[in-house]
């Protein structure tokens, strides 16, 4: 399981520097498809480790885009948001050990909600940071929308490309 | 936040982010350069021929009978004197990675201080300005992209010299403002911007772009002015360092402020 996360850490964020970034739709279309690595983080994962590893994650992202900061501070407040999250859209089922925050183990309208509250929450502190002023307010808030379902589409993609159903 | 509020830390952060990430850049695009052949040799015979028209021009003009009467009695070197050796001199550079898409768009050249880039030189693309060198580390330089919110470039009108600065809105990477030109300015449709030549980065009548729509504002003395840029930042290749060879002199002199 740490293995996989580890790999998870570098493929997301190779994705992202060499793939994502370089996807330049009109500016208004922003995909931050690292965000998947902070989704799929086990449920049992400790706090201090998922807080240090999206910090870790964000900076390495910044490093390389020229945001000082900004990934690295949307990246630690959803990490950090996560189990309540969790927590609000709870299912009936129990969470057994084991159980992953994935589309196969979850279900699609679970991840989904999941999914959605996280990375409208990350786009809208990182695009807000980014501009760092109030005017065009809703300029900035479509921004906001327009790149979140983008980001979840290309995510959900994701999940069910390489789908696979609890046993 | 910690990095861009006290220096040390900027500085070494910076240096750091701009050689690692430099490297790595460097080798990603040694193999999408091969992609983009057909845009950058496009591009360069573009350039070619609008350079050499210009050769063109200036040979016309150095024949010319007005020119002409001026070097018989020597008057040009007796106005221009030492000044005439020239101000700015040319590095070529690659670019290794660019975005167009964030408020804050940042550019990176693979040349740096080892090859004499420093801080506050411009960058020029093959159709016009691209932006400011604003960080270097030794093999690598960062530049403020003109499409940034924070950028602003001294510029004027072609045909009167009207003085106003280039900024950007954030919106659309097409398209930038020109601010603070008065409305009794005559100013047309389709007149082309140039850099003005007084900012120590740009040499004058580089490129901007062209007046793409005109708008009073209301309760305002000054014009709202759309620029369509002239360069395609989207397809950056190759680009070229401006180095201003009077910086140390000019920055010297601003530094001395009136006494009292």
């Amino acid at each position: 399981m740490l293995i996989t996360n580890i790999i998870r850490f570098f493929i997301v964020l190779i994705l992202q520097l060499l793939v994502f970034n370089n996807i330049q739709f009109s500016g208004y279309v922003n995909i931050y498809f690292y965000v998947l690595f902070i989704l799929l983080l086990p449920f049992e994962t400790p706090r201090w480790l998922m807080l240090i590893s999206a910090f870790l994650l964000g900076l390495t992202v910044d490093i390389f885009s020229h945001s000082y900061g900004m990934h690295a501070a949307a990246s630690v407040f959803i990490s950090y948001l996560r189990p309540y999250v969790v927590y609000f859209i709870r299912s009936k089922k129990e969470l057994d050990v084991g159980v992953l925050p994935t589309i196969g183990h979850m279900g699609f309208s679970w991840f989904l909600s999941y999914a959605s509250i996280l990375i409208f929450i990350h786009h809208f502190i990182y695009f807000f940071l980014e501009v760092f002023r109030l005017n065009d307010f809703l300029t900035t808030f479509y921004r906001v929308i327009y790149s979140s379902i983008a980001t979840i589409i290309v995510i959900i993609a994701e999940q069910f490309l390489f789908f696979k159903q609890r046993k | 936040m910690v990095v861009n509020g006290n220096r040390h830390q900027s500085a070494v952060f910076s240096s750091f982010a701009n050689q690692f990430g430099g490297k790595i850049f460097t080798s990603y695009s040694s193999i999408s350069d091969y992609f983009q052949l057909k845009d950058i040799n496009e591009q360069l015979s573009i350039e070619n021929v609008f350079l050499r028209e210009q050769l063109h021009l200036a040979r016309i003009e150095k024949n010319s009978a007005y020119f002409q009467s001026f070097v018989s009695i020597d008057t040009t070197k007796l106005i221009q004197g030492d000044s005439a050796k020239p101000l700015f001199d040319y590095i070529s550079a690659k670019v290794v990675s660019n975005s167009t898409n964030r408020q804050r768009n940042y550019i990176m050249l693979n040349k740096g201080r080892k090859h004499g880039i420093r801080k506050n030189m411009g960058i020029i693309g093959p159709s016009g300005i691209v932006g400011v060198v604003f960080r270097t580390s030794e093999d690598y330089s960062s530049g403020i992209s003109l499409l940034n919110i924070k950028q602003s470039i001294s510029a004027k009108l072609k045909h009167n010299n009207e003085l106003g600065t280039i900024i950007w809105d954030g919106i659309s990477p097409l398209y930038g403002e020109l601010d603070a030109v008065e409305n009794y300015v005559p100013i047309a449709i389709g007149d082309t911007i140039v850099t003005s030549g007084f900012s120590h980065i740009f040499p004058g009548g580089e490129y901007i772009g062209t007046v793409e729509e005109i708008r009073e504002i209301p309760g305002k003395t000054s014009l709202y002015i759309k620029v369509k840029f002239n360069t395609n930042f989207k397809k950056l290749f190759w680009v070229s360092i401006a180095r201003n060879l009077n910086y140390e002199q000019q920055m010297a002199l601003k530094a001395i402020k009136l006494e009292n």
